[in-house]
């Protein structure tokens, strides 16, 4: 029993690193309905920046982590404003702005692998890998540390969508955007700003993934961006609080593959758990039924 | 007109949508031979009532019965298959492809070659396709649009592209025409040329003809019998003098109580 | 109708003296070994036109249909294993093992198809993409775990070597026509109208669900076919031949070509082989995703129809331009 709580609790731990990054894959689908390929790119791009800060620039922890973010948010911004506002404003057809959103992902993939080469990068680690006495169960201080903070970041995201003037300003696009934009509200800025909240949050997500799992590889955010983007549709795309039920599930779900002792197949269960999901309730857990106009 | 049969049946029909209620109650039939015409004010829910018929929204309460059978429930494609076809307000052609396509396209049923056919060529494939092509060329003589069929779609002038948009429902040899304000943005000769279109579709070719149209005079020296839709439930249903003289149509037009 | 039919025949006989001219040319070319230099070997050719199947089918789905595929080198790899474990375990003759071995890869990549395609064709929207790049990783890992069957990651090899220029030139070829007689057919007609316009298709009759799937099973089973070409061409397969780059590197040749001009296709293919050998020869191969991207990202902003657009490339219009222009062609943009 214990066991299998211990499992849960790394499950829940992974599965809100896919939420963080699900809501940047989500937010930006609510506003713009494109999926946002590089998205899990940046994730590995704020890695690097981490690495690079703490490894050759030997910077302290206080000042890489928030370097890496604004890095990571700034990045965000400056591939918003070059790749798809354009697109955007244009209004092209959506397969153009995925094919558009794939090759900014190839490109910074194929960047990093240029600059720092194949080999796999180690970082060390700044939490301690030890574990902690909560209930009479002994997690590992990350898992913890991870799953705090995620929800930490998750409440304020949904504050901040729900009170501020800017959060305003995003559901409104995301409910609809051309009207949003005959009252006023710049749409343009909107979408850049929501870039730069979800680039922030895969930072943090980043950041996160490295302290438990300390490797990292130019191609290293493909399979994490997708899986999170499955978790954005099994919680139903756009919807705030979908995207960590998804993620959760996703998490636990891969945690509990791996425990059974078949985790070479954990990748398989989150793929057949997307098709279970599209068979049975395509608009996802939170999703709503949006009926095109006619 | 001839032989009142009821060709469309509209049974209590209801949409809502997140708790607003589009449609609430509709109760007409259209007779077999009939021009009929549904109007009433902007978001008075008559697209939405075409959208129900078609099958592209399913009723939350209510059904349609077509030739005495329940469509409610089946699919666009299958509802086109029965019989009823449509225009839309906001033309849709397939902009891509030629004038002479997009008729084709809508003959895909009657079409009877497989693909094995269409590879090697055989004569039955060139015989199939050469028939498409001849019905298919004669549905755009019927609209005077010949000329253009090989054109793409979405170069042809805005008046041709209704005509197309009709020529192509027409294709699919519908009992029952659905047109979705199909005089919109046209001038005054090109609405009453669109106006002879529509007899000669309902004589000729036998066509029953249920159509939305915000152009008052069109509607009523065209249609038969009206409908008028308000805040989606329906306020009078008669000839075109009564609708005239209804006070309830007047109060909904000029916006009074 | 007489007259017509003549016509036809003496196009298409053009047609087929011009097919059998370049493979003449391409054959002396491949055997004299006068490119062999810069590499232009005659497995590089083999690859050019199993690139031509990749592309050519892809579009079918990414141009002609409009949804996005991510995962055509997955339904390759189905067929190439597929096909590769029929002619090492088989003992039959080539002539029987060989087509008997691409059919059967080109099938399991339609069953492969079906499951893909099924739960997410029914629905509007982009769940393709996602569900075909899922695929093409589940592939990669089930190629993996399937250790008695395929050897896990260390692949497959001493395959034979089957694939002659000849018969990949010709399989390349007959693809392309197959294709381009689907487009003109009824069930072109039908794929296409979805691209232009899902609701309007539906409601003249065309049972969406349906016309999707076609198309990306016929796509599904020429890339299997591809697949076992490429097999029995390389003499060597493993699940990562097969990545998630590989269908990029299809997907870019759909878009550089013009998604919806089967030629561009064609084009794009034979260049996006010849650019890579080209990088590999300079020594500049470690280049080649970071400019495929860059090919990728300029496009969509700056020609997103891509080189052709919708343009095809028809003999008989060559042929008959003279007569055209005194009647005022009127198709062109």
């Amino acid at each position: 029993m214990d066991i299998f709580i211990l499992q849960l609790i790394n499950g829940l731990s992974l599965g809100s690193i896919y939420a963080l990054v699900a809501l940047g894959y989500s937010m930006v689908y609510g506003i713009v309905k494109l999926i946002n390929f590089a998205h899990g790119d940046i994730i590995m791009v704020s890695c690097f920046t981490m690495y690079t800060a703490m490894e050759i620039a030997g910077l302290p922890l206080l000042v890489s982590i928030p370097l890496t973010l604004i890095l990571t948010a700034v990045l965000g911004i400056i591939i918003e404003k070059l790749a798809y506002d354009r697109l955007i404003s244009k209004g092209v057809e959506r397969i153009s702005l995925l094919i558009t959103a794939i090759g900014v992902s190839i490109f910074l993939q194929s960047t990093f692998q240029l600059i720092f080469k194949a080999d796999s990068l180690r970082y060390q680690a700044f939490l301690p890998s030890k574990t902690i006495s909560l209930f009479g169960i002994e997690p590992s201080l990350k898992s913890v540390v991870t799953i705090i903070v995620s929800l930490v970041l998750m409440l304020a995201l949904t504050l901040f969508v729900k009170l501020t003037k800017v959060g305003k300003a995003m559901r409104a696009a995301s409910e609809d955007a051309s009207a949003a934009k005959l009252m006023g509200i710049n749409t343009s800025n909107v979408v850049a700003f929501t870039f730069a909240i979800g680039s922030l949050l895969a930072a943090v997500a980043g950041i996160l993934y490295f302290e438990s799992y300390p490797r990292i590889e130019p191609y290293m955010g493909g399979m994490l961006g997708l899986k999170a983007f499955v978790a954005a549709v099994i919680g139903g795309i756009g919807s705030i609080p979908g995207a960590m039920a998804g993620g959760l599930i996703l998490g636990v779900a891969e945690a509990m593959t791996v425990s059974i002792g078949l985790s070479s197949y954990s990748d398989a269960v989150v793929f057949g758990i997307l098709i279970i999901m599209l068979v049975l309730k395509p608009s996802g857990l939170f999703g709503k039924n949006i009926r095109e106009k006619v | 007109m001839n032989e009142s049969k009821k060709l469309l049946e509209i049974n209590e029909l209801s949409i809502s949508f997140g708790g607003l209620n589009a449609v609430t109650d509709v109760n007409f039939y259209i007779n077999s031979g009939e021009i009929f015409g549904l109007i009433g004010p902007n978001g008075a829910g008559k697209t939405t009532l075409f959208n129900m018929i078609t099958g592209v929204y399913l009723p939350t309460k209510g059904n349609v019965t077509f030739d005495g059978k329940v469509v409610s429930g089946k699919k666009t494609y299958q509802i086109n298959n029965i019989g009823i076809a449509r225009t839309f307000q906001n033309i849709r052609l397939f902009r891509e492809m030629s004038a002479i396509d997009n008729v084709m396209l809508a003959m895909n049923k009657e079409t009877n070659y497989n693909l094995l056919q269409c590879i090697f060529g055989t004569s039955k494939y060139v015989s199939e396709e050469k028939k498409i092509f001849d019905k298919a060329m004669k549905l755009l003589d019927f609209m005077g649009i010949a000329e253009f069929y090989n054109y793409k779609a979405m170069n042809l002038p805005y008046g041709q592209q209704r005509k197309l948009e009709i020529a192509r429902a027409l294709a699919s040899d519908p009992k029952l025409l659905l047109l979705d304000e199909p005089a919109a943005g046209m001038n005054p000769t090109e609405t009453a040329e669109l106006a002879d279109i529509v007899r000669k579709i309902r004589e000729k070719l036998n066509v029953t003809i249920l159509l939305i149209e915000h152009d008052m005079s069109f509607v009523m020296s065209l249609c038969e019998r009206i409908v008028v839709l308000d805040y989606g439930k329906l306020i009078a249903n008669g000839t075109p003098q009564e609708i005239k003289n209804n006070p309830k149509v007047i109060a909904a037009y000029l916006g009074g109580e | 109708m007489d007259k017509l039919r003549k016509k036809r025949l003496l196009n298409n006989g053009i047609a087929i003296v011009l097919v059998i001219v370049l493979y003449v040319l391409l054959e002396i070319l491949i055997r004299t070994e006068l490119l062999n230099p810069i590499g232009f070997t005659s497995d590089f050719f083999k690859k050019m036109f199993i690139n031509i199947i990749l592309a050519v089918s892809l579009n079918l789905v990414t141009g002609f249909l409009g949804q996005l595929s991510l995962g055509h080198a997955g339904f390759m790899s189905v067929g190439a294993y597929t096909a590769a474990l029929i002619t090492i375990h088989a003992d039959l003759p080539i002539y029987i093992e060989f087509p008997l071995a691409l059919l059967a890869g080109g099938l399991m990549a339609v069953v492969f198809g079906l499951i893909v395609g099924i739960p997410c064709l029914r629905l509007k929207g982009d769940y393709l993409a996602i569900l075909t790049l899922g695929f093409g990783e589940i592939i990669k890992v089930i190629m993996t775990n399937l250790k008695g069957l395929t050897n896990g990651a260390s692949g497959l090899n001493a395959i034979p070597s089957y694939s002659k220029f000849g018969y990949v030139y010709f399989i390349s070829i007959l693809t392309v026509y197959i294709i381009y007689k689907f487009i003109k057919s009824r069930h072109g007609r039908a794929v296409i109208s979805i691209r232009e316009n899902e609701i309007a298709a539906e409601s003249c009759g065309v049972n969406l669900t349906y016309y999707k799937l076609f198309a990306f099973l016929i796509a599904s089973f020429f890339a299997g076919i591809a697949g076992g070409l490429y097999a029995h061409n390389i003499g060597y397969i493993a699940p990562k031949t097969f990545d998630y780059n590989y269908s990029i590197e299809i997907l870019i040749m759909v878009v550089l070509g013009g998604m919806g001009s089967i030629t561009g296709s064609v084009v794009a293919a034979c260049a996006l082989t010849i650019i890579p050998q080209l990088l590999k020869y300079m020594n500049l191969g470690q280049y080649q995703m970071l400019l495929y991207s860059i090919i990728l990202i300029a496009i969509m902003l700056f020609r997103p129809y891509g080189l052709m657009g919708k343009y095809e490339f028809s003999l008989s219009k060559l042929l008959n331009k003279g007569k055209r222009a005194s009647q005022g062609g009127t198709e062109n943009e």
